[in-house]
């Protein structure tokens, strides 16, 4: 194979791992952007469909209701990356997985949606914080 | 002789693995088979944690999270059903216990539950800020002697049950392993408590796992009202063999 050609093969290689990378099921940052959830007819159902489930509900016991809060962000990514090693004899290449150190961001994540339910579970308001009502 | 020391060595390591029943438990449980059994499955935490581990082409990236599901679903009541149904496919005498005590009953009994396992935890999930690990088993080898629990057993004694099968997760856990696959589980600890002496007679760490092919995507999990969560759920505990794990084969 020429040289011209290992290039081009690499580049598909690339390609076709890219596109093969997932995508997050835990990040839902634009699934919180993008909603078509109704104030006054969604119920929890259709915002569990649309959005996904909150990161924690506050009750209000005297009236019934809840509010679901939302960061759309995982609570911790890790990262391992190859990291390539000569052994003993010089002939000999291992490749090891190293963790690189993790990223906790529950403590400094902002709540980014508040869904507010009614009694009998509609939604009688959406909030983003610091962003005023949607 | 260093191959034959090496063999036995190992044989000595795997057996440890081996934990059954003791001989003593074996003996206790064996009216199990024939008395009247009431189960109660309570949830610590209405909460699913999630652990997903993407690829991305030069390095791996694993992300978790956990989701609050108290909203829409109230999974005490139906879990217990589904340990009760296997139970009785088993040909064991079994109830749920929101058949034959009142919900507030249950409901206090289970919040004083809750409370317990968490003070207890045995520690905090690495990866999963504000999760609680299920205490250690010591603290399952003591029956509850709580005020809430007493009440509980007084109704279901007088309601001639002898055996109380009691089931304790933290919370429940969805994992996408790769492939495409995600599986739904948790890992309850389980024990069986004489009402009449109020002993625990037989006590296990055990989980239930059904695993799904959804293109990896945790959120499937959440939608129609979780019902694939639930699903999962039923059918993990569908499959334990209490014939097996009391000592009955």
């Amino acid at each position: 194979m020429t040289e011209k050609h290992s290039g081009w093969a690499c580049l598909l290689v690339l390609a076709i791992t890219a596109s093969l990378s997932a995508c997050s099921s835990t990040e839902r940052t634009s699934d919180l952007e993008n909603h078509r959830l109704v104030v006054g007819s969604s119920t929890k159902s259709d915002v569990v469909n649309a959005i996904g489930l909150p990161r924690k509900i506050d009750r209000d016991d005297a009236q019934g209701g809840e509010a679901w809060l939302y960061t759309g962000k995982p609570i911790n990514t890790s990262f391992l990356f190859p990291v390539a090693a000569v052994m003993t004899a010089p002939s000999t290449m291992s490749v090891y997985l190293a963790n690189v150190g993790t990223q906790s961001t529950i403590d400094n994540e902002p709540v980014t949606l508040i869904c507010f339910f009614d009694k009998t579970g509609r939604v009688i308001d959406i909030r983003r914080p610091n962003q005023g009502a949607r | 002789m260093k191959t034959l020391s090496l063999y036995l060595l190992a044989l000595l390591f795997l057996s440890g693995c081996a934990i059954g029943p003791t001989e003593a438990e074996r003996e206790a449980i064996k009216p199990v088979r024939s008395a009247k059994i009431a189960v109660n499955y309570s949830l610590a935490a209405k909460r699913i944690n999630y652990t997903e581990t993407l690829y991305r082409v030069l390095w791996l990236e694993t992300k978790t999270s956990s989701q609050d599901f108290s909203g829409i679903w109230s999974p005490d009541q139906e879990i217990t059903t589904h340990v009760t149904t296997t139970l009785r496919k088993q040909n064991f005498g079994a109830d749920s216990v929101y058949e034959v005590v009142s919900p507030s009953v249950i409901e206090a009994a289970n919040r004083r539950t809750t409370r317990d396992v968490t003070n207890n935890a045995s520690g905090a999930h690495p990866q999963i800020a504000g999760t609680k690990l299920i205490p250690y088993e010591a603290f399952f080898k003591k029956a509850p002697t709580s005020a809430e629990f007493l009440a509980l057993a007084e109704d279901l004694k007088k309601k001639n049950y002898r055996y109380f099968l009691e089931l304790t997760a933290m919370d429940l856990y969805g994992t996408a392993i790769g492939y495409g696959m995600v599986t739904v589980a948790a890992n309850p600890h389980a024990r069986v408590i004489d009402l009449q002496t109020n002993e625990v007679i037989w006590s296990q760490q055990l989980s239930h796992q059904e695993l799904y092919q959804l293109g990896g995507d945790l959120k499937k999990l959440e939608e129609n009202s979780m019902s694939k969560t639930k699903e999962g759920v039923g059918a993990g505990i569908g499959r334990w063999d209490f014939m097996s794990l009391w000592n009955f084969k």
